[in-house]
C-alpha cells in the first residue's frame, strides 16, 4: 500500500452521508439534519471545521468542529469547540481520534486559537480517558441537562485544552 | 459531404437538349445542395407552376420538405412522383435524388432500388456505385455489393480503400481466393511507397489477408503451412501482437506441432499472465488434460513463475480429485485472499459453487476462520469475511443466516456500500422489495456520486413500484435532473425502460385487482355521498389501469426502436472501416449485428410485452358483462353537472400525467393509449417484436413458447405445432411441451373458430409426439400431470389457457402447491401477477 492504512480527508456534500451515518451510529445523541448539512454549506453561519477519517478505503471517523470567536458573553468561551468526534467502535486504538484531534488542533493554530473545548457526557467513561490522555483538563462543574435528545446520560463535563 | 460532388458530376450525364424546366431545377438543386431549402422550395413551385408534371422537381421538391423537417408532406410528393414514374424509368437526376430521399427515411431497398435506376438510365456519376455498396452491405444483399464495389473500384483504383472493400465484398460472397489475391495486388503495387501514417492500416490489412489465408485452408496441410509462411513474413509490419501470436499457434496446432505451439502459448501468458484462456489452451497444447498429476506439476510451476497471476492458483481448484488436497488447496486460496481482505473473494471462488461438495467444504473453511477472527484487531478481514459469509449462505439459498451475516458486517462498519447492497439483495431474495429499496437506499445517501449505487438503487425502486422515487434518484445523474425519462430514453438506457415497463405491468395488475374488488362491492345500500366517492375512486382506478397498461406497452415498445438504431448504426460503417482500413473489425461488427435482435434485454421486452399483447387480443374477444354494470352507475349520473365536473377534472389530470410521462420530445401518444387501443395488437408485436427476432433466433437458442402463444392466436395451429416440435426437439418431451400440446389440442375443439384443415393438422401432429394424449380419451389433464410431472412453467402455460376442461380453480391449486418450494421471491410474483 503505497500510503499510509489511517488518514483524514475533507466532507464533501456527496459523501456527507457517510459522514451523518458515523456520527449517528457512535453517538447517543440526536442531531438535526442542519448540524450536518452546516458542515459542507460555505455560507453557513459560522466557521466550521469537519474532517472523515478512512482506514484503507473505509470511513471509520468523524469530526466536526466549530471555531467561537465571540467574545461578548454567550455560553461558550472563545476558541474552537469540538461539537462531535467519533470513531467506530471496531475502528478504535488505531490513531484515527488521533489524525482528527490533531486535524483540529492544526486548525486552531492556524486561526490563532489556544484555547479547544469539548463536552463529554459524564457516564461515557472511554471518551472521558482518551480525551485525558490527550491533554485535556476538566473545567468547572457538571452541566446538568446538557444533551437534550439523548438515551445517555443527559449530563456533560467541559473538557478543554490549552494549545 | 459527399451529395455536393455528386450532384456537381451528375449534371454532366444530363440529355443535351435539356429544357428550360431542367436548367431552373438544377438551379434549385444547387440551392438544395447550399442548403438553402425555402429558396429551392420557392422556385420549385414556379417551375411545377407552369409544368407540373415536371419529375425531377417533384421529387426535388420532397427532398427538400424531408429534410425541413415535414416528412408527411415530403412523401406525398414522392408518391405523386412515383405515379408520373413508369417501372424505374426515370432522369438519371431524379433516380439520385429518390435514392438519397428513400435513404433519408431509412429505406434503404427502395434507396438501392433508385440509386440502381439512376446507373441503368444512364447516370455517369460513379460516385453513386459507392453509396449503393454501402446500402447493398446494410440490407445484407452482398451479391449486389460485390458488383458495385468492383465497379467502384474499377474507376478509383488509386485507394487502398477501394480494394480493402472488393476484398471484403468477396469474402462475404465466398470468394476467398479472390479476396487474398485482390489484396495481394494491392501489396504489390504498394510495396515500398507506404508512409508512416498508413501503417496501421497495412497492419490490419495484412492480418486480415492472413485471417483470409487461414481460413481458406481448412484443415489442408499446404495451404496451413503457406498461411504460417505468409504470417512470419509480415511480423514486424503486424502491430496486433496477440493477434499474431494466437494465429500463430492455432496454425501450429493444426499443423500438429502441438510441441511449437505450446511455446507459443507460453510467450502469451509471459505477454498476459491473467488470461485464463491462454492456459487452457497450453493444456490443451501440451496434450495432458486428462492428467491430473502433469496438470498439477504445470500449475505449480507456473504459479512460481507469475506469483501475483489469478490462473495458475485457480485452475488446479478446479480439476483436482482427491478430497484432502482439494480441500487444503481452496483454503489456501480463500485464505489469502480473506487475510488480504479482498471484497471479491467470493466472487473469484464462485464458479466452483457448480460443483457438488464443494460448498460445504467452503462453508467448513470460513466458518472456523471467521469465529477465530477478532472484530477489533482485523477489522478489515472481519468485516469482508462476513460479507463472504452473506454471500455464501445467500447462494446457498438460506436467506435467513444470510441476512444475520449481513446485519452482523453493517453493524460492524456501517459506512461500506457494498454491505447495503448484499442486504438488499437478500431482502430481495425474501421477497421484500419495499424494504430492500429503502435499505440500499440508505447505502446510496453514505455517497451521492457514486453512479453505480445510484443505478442500483433506481432498478431496486423499480422492482418496489415506486416509479417516483426511481425517476426522482435517477434523473441526479442524467442533463435533465427533475425528470430524466427522456434523456434515458435518448441515451437508449434499455435497463432502466424494461425496468420501468415491468414496473408499469405490475402496477397495472395492482390497479386492474383493485378495480375489480371495487367492482363487486355492493352499491345499492350506499347513501348518495358515499355512492359519489365510490364513483370517483372506480373512475380513478380505471384510468390508472389504462395509464399503467399503455406507459408498460409503450415503455416495451421502445426497446425495438432502440435496437433498429443499433442495426442502423452500422450503415456508417460500411465504408467507415474501409477508408480506415480495419477490415477485422468490420466483420465482427457483421457479425455482431446479425445477433442483436437476440440479445437478453430484447429479449426480456418481447416476453413483457407478449403478455399485455396477448390479454388485449384474448380480452377483445371476450364481451365483457362487468363493464355493462358500471357503465349503469355511469349513466346514472351521465347528465349531473356534477359528472361533468369530474370528466374535467379527469382529463387536467391526465393532461398533467402526459406532461410527465413522456419518454420522447414532442410525443403524441406518451401514455401509450393509441397504442393500447390499436386494432391489431397482434400485428404491431409481430412486427416490432416477433419477427425481427426469428429472423436472427438459431433454433437451440429460441424461445419457441412466445412463437407457439402468438401462433395460438393468429389460428395458424400449423405454425404453433412447428414451435412445438421445436421445443420438444431441444428439450425433449417435458412437462412445458405436454402442456403445450395439450393446449394446443384444445384448440382443435369445435368451440374455437379456427380453420379445419390447420386443425387437423394440428390434431396430426399431437398423434406423432403425443400419441397417448390422443388415446387418452378421459382426463388428459390429469395424464398430463401425473406422466410428465407437474412444474411452475408448465402449469402457468395451463393456468393463461384454463377452459372447461382444464379447469382454473384445479390448476390455481396446484401451481400453489409447487409454488412452496420456491424462493419467496418467486412466490411473491406468482401470486400477485399470474392470478
Amino acid at each position: 500500500m503505497g500510503r499510509a492504512l489511517v488518514s483524514v480527508d475533507n466532507v464533501y456534500a456527496n459523501n456527507l452521508g457517510t459522514f451523518e451515518k458515523i456520527i449517528n451510529v457512535v453517538l447517543p445523541v440526536e442531531y438535526e439534519e442542519e448540524f450536518f448539512a452546516e458542515a459542507v454549506d460555505d455560507s453557513a453561519n459560522g466557521v466550521f471545521y469537519s474532517q472523515l477519517a478512512y482506514y484503507g478505503e473505509i470511513a471509520i471517523g468523524a469530526v466536526k468542529a466549530r471555531l467561537i470567536a465571540n467574545k461578548n458573553g454567550g455560553v461558550l468561551p472563545a476558541g474552537v469547540y469540538i461539537e462531535v468526534l467519533a470513531v467506530l467502535a471496531a475502528y478504535r486504538g488505531k490513531t484515527a481520534g488521533s489524525l482528527l484531534l490533531n486535524y483540529i488542533e492544526e486548525k486552531c493554530r492556524e486561526s490563532f486559537q489556544h484555547d479547544l473545548y469539548v463536552h463529554v457526557a459524564t457516564d461515557n467513561q472511554s471518551a472521558i480517558q482518551w480525551y485525558e490522555k490527550k491533554g485535556f483538563v476538566k473545567e468547572g462543574e457538571v452541566l446538568e441537562n446538557y444533551y437534550k435528545d439523548t438515551t445517555a446520560s443527559k449530563d456533560a463535563f467541559v473538557y478543554k485544552k490549552s494549545v | 459531404m459527399y451529395k455536393k460532388k455528386t450532384l456537381a458530376n451528375g449534371k454532366a450525364g444530363l440529355p443535351i437538349g435539356r429544357s428550360k424546366d431542367d436548367s431552373n431545377m438544377l438551379e434549385a438543386l444547387k440551392m438544395y445542395e447550399a442548403k438553402n431549402y425555402k429558396k429551392s422550395l420557392k422556385l420549385l413551385d414556379t417551375i411545377l407552376k407552369k409544368n407540373s408534371n415536371h419529375v425531377d422537381s417533384i421529387i426535388l421538391k420532397g427532398l427538400n420538405l424531408q429534410v425541413s423537417g415535414t416528412a408527411e408532406e415530403a412523401a406525398t410528393y414522392i408518391n405523386k412522383a412515383l405515379t408520373k414514374i413508369k417501372g424505374t424509368l426515370v432522369s438519371p437526376i431524379g433516380g439520385h435524388l429518390l435514392g438519397i430521399y428513400y435513404r433519408q427515411v431509412k429505406d434503404y431497398t427502395d434507396a438501392v432500388k433508385w440509386f440502381k435506376a439512376a446507373l441503368d438510365n444512364g447516370s455517369t456519376n460513379t460516385q453513386i456505385y459507392r453509396d449503393l455498396a454501402t446500402l447493398q452491405s446494410q440490407i445484407h444483399d452482398y451479391k449486389g455489393a460485390l458488383e458495385s464495389r468492383r465497379n467502384y473500384w474499377e474507376n478509383y483504383k488509386g485507394y487502398r480503400a477501394n480494394w480493402t472493400s472488393l476484398a471484403v465484398a468477396n469474402d462475404l460472397n465466398g470468394h476467398k481466393q479472390v479476396a487474398i489475391s485482390t489484396l495481394s495486388t494491392f501489396e504489390e503495387l504498394a510495396e515500398g511507397k507506404l508512409g508512416e501514417p498508413e501503417m496501421y492500416e497495412n497492419s490490419e490489412c495484412i492480418m486480415y489477408k492472413n485471417d483470409l489465408l487461414y481460413r481458406n485452408a481448412g484443415n489442408d496441410k499446404k495451404s496451413l503451412e503457406k498461411a504460417l509462411e505468409h504470417l512470419e513474413k509480415v511480423q514486424d509490419d503486424v502491430y496486433d501482437k496477440f493477434g499474431w501470436l494466437e494465429r500463430k499457434a492455432s496454425i501450429l496446432m493444426k499443423l500438429g506441432r502441438s510441441r511449437e505451439a505450446s511455446l507459443v502459448y507460453r510467450t502469451l501468458i509471459k505477454r498476459s499472465p491473467d488470461d485464463f484462456k491462454y492456459y487452457r489452451l497450453l493444456e490443451v497444447s501440451l496434450g495432458i488434460q486428462g492428467n491430473e498429476s502433469l496438470k498439477k506439476a504445470l500449475y505449480e510451476k507456473l504459479a512460481v513463475f507469475y506469483p501475483k497471476s489469478e490462473p495458475p492458483k485457480f485452475i488446479p481448484l478446479t480439476f483436482i480429485k482427491d478430497k484432502v488436497e482439494l480441500t487444503k488447496k481452496i483454503s489456501d486460496y480463500i485464505t489469502t485472499q480473506l487475510n488480504r481482505g479482498v471484497p471479491a473473494t467470493f466472487n473469484n471462488i464462485k464458479p466452483l459453487y457448480k460443483k457438488e461438495g464443494i460448498p460445504d467444504i467452503i462453508e467448513n473453511i470460513v466458518l472456523p476462520y471467521h469465529s477465530a477472527l477478532s472484530p477489533d484487531d482485523q477489522p478489515i478481514q472481519f468485516v469482508w469475511t462476513t460479507y463472504f459469509l452473506a454471500l455464501h449462505f445467500l447462494h446457498r439459498k438460506e436467506f435467513e443466516k444470510a441476512n444475520d451475516y449481513a446485519d452482523k458486517a453493517m453493524e460492524h462498519t456501517p459506512t461500506l456500500v457494498e454491505i447495503y447492497i448484499l442486504k438488499a439483495r437478500v431482502l430481495k431474495h425474501l421477497g421484500l422489495l419495499e424494504e430492500a429499496a429503502s435499505v440500499i437506499n440508505r447505502g446510496r445517501e453514505l455517497d451521492l456520486q457514486d453512479r453505480f449505487i445510484n443505478a442500483k438503487t433506481t432498478k431496486y425502486m423499480l422492482r418496489a413500484d415506486d416509479t417516483n422515487e426511481a425517476i426522482a434518484i435517477v434523473s441526479l445523474f442524467t442533463k435533465n435532473d427533475v425528470n430524466g425519462v427522456p434523456d434515458l430514453h435518448l441515451l437508449e438506457a434499455s435497463w432502466f425502460i424494461v425496468e420501468q415497463a415491468e414496473s408499469f405491468f405490475r402496477l397495472y395488475k395492482k390497479s386492474l385487482k383493485e378495480l375489480s374488488a371495487l367492482k363487486e362491492k355492493d352499491v345499492s345500500s350506499l347513501a348518495e355521498e358515499e355512492l359519489d366517492s365510490h364513483v370517483k375512486l372506480l373512475r380513478d382506478l380505471e384510468f390508472n389501469v389504462d395509464k399503467y397498461e399503455g406507459l408498460s406497452l409503450k415503455r416495451f415498445m421502445a426497446l425495438p426502436k432502440i435496437y433498429r438504431q443499433f442495426e442502423d448504426d452500422q450503415l456508417d460503417f460500411h465504408s467507415y472501416c474501409m477508408r480506415k482500413g480495419t477490415p477485422r473489425a468490420y466483420l465482427n461488427m457483421l457479425e455482431w449485428g446479425n445477433h442483436i435482435y437476440t440479445l437478453p434485454m430484447f429479449v426480456r421486452a418481447m416476453e413483457g410485452a407478449s403478455k399485455i399483447v396477448f390479454q388485449r387480443f384474448d380480452s377483445s374477444k371476450i364481451s365483457n358483462s362487468d363493464e355493462q354494470s358500471h357503465d349503469d352507475i355511469a349513466a346514472k349520473k351521465k347528465n349531473s353537472k356534477k359528472a361533468k365536473k369530474e370528466a374535467a377534472a379527469l382529463n387536467r389530470m391526465k393532461e398533467d400525467e402526459k406532461a410527465e410521462c413522456l419518454a420522447y420530445v414532442g410525443d403524441k401518444d406518451p401514455l401509450g393509449e393509441t397504442l393500447l387501443n390499436d386494432s391489431d395488437p397482434l400485428g404491431i408485436f409481430e412486427k416490432e417484436f416477433l419477427k425481427p427476432y426469428l429472423s436472427q433466433a438459431t433454433d437451440s437458442t429460441r424461445r419457441h413458447l412466445i412463437e407457439f402463444e402468438f401462433h395460438l392466436r393468429t389460428g395458424k395451429l400449423a405454425l404453433a405445432l412447428g414451435a412445438l416440435t421445436k421445443y420438444i426437439k431441444v428439450n425433449g418431451k417435458d412437462s412445458v411441451a405436454a402442456s403445450m400440446a395439450l393446449v394446443l389440442l384444445e384448440n382443435t375443439k369445435d368451440s374455437y373458430l379456427h380453420d379445419d384443415i390447420a386443425k387437423k393438422v394440428a390434431v396430426k401432429g399431437i398423434e406423432k409426439e403425443f400419441p397417448e394424449l390422443l388415446s387418452e380419451s378421459e382426463n388428459k389433464l390429469g395424464f398430463v400431470k401425473e406422466t410428465f410431472g407437474k412444474t411452475l412453467p408448465s402449469l402457468l402455460i395451463l393456468y393463461r389457457h384454463s377452459s372447461a376442461s382444464i379447469p382454473e380453480p384445479e390448476i390455481k391449486e396446484d401451481i400453489i402447491s409447487v409454488l412452496q418450494n420456491e424462493e419467496p421471491a418467486i412466490q411473491h410474483s406468482v401470486l400477485e401477477y399470474e392470478f
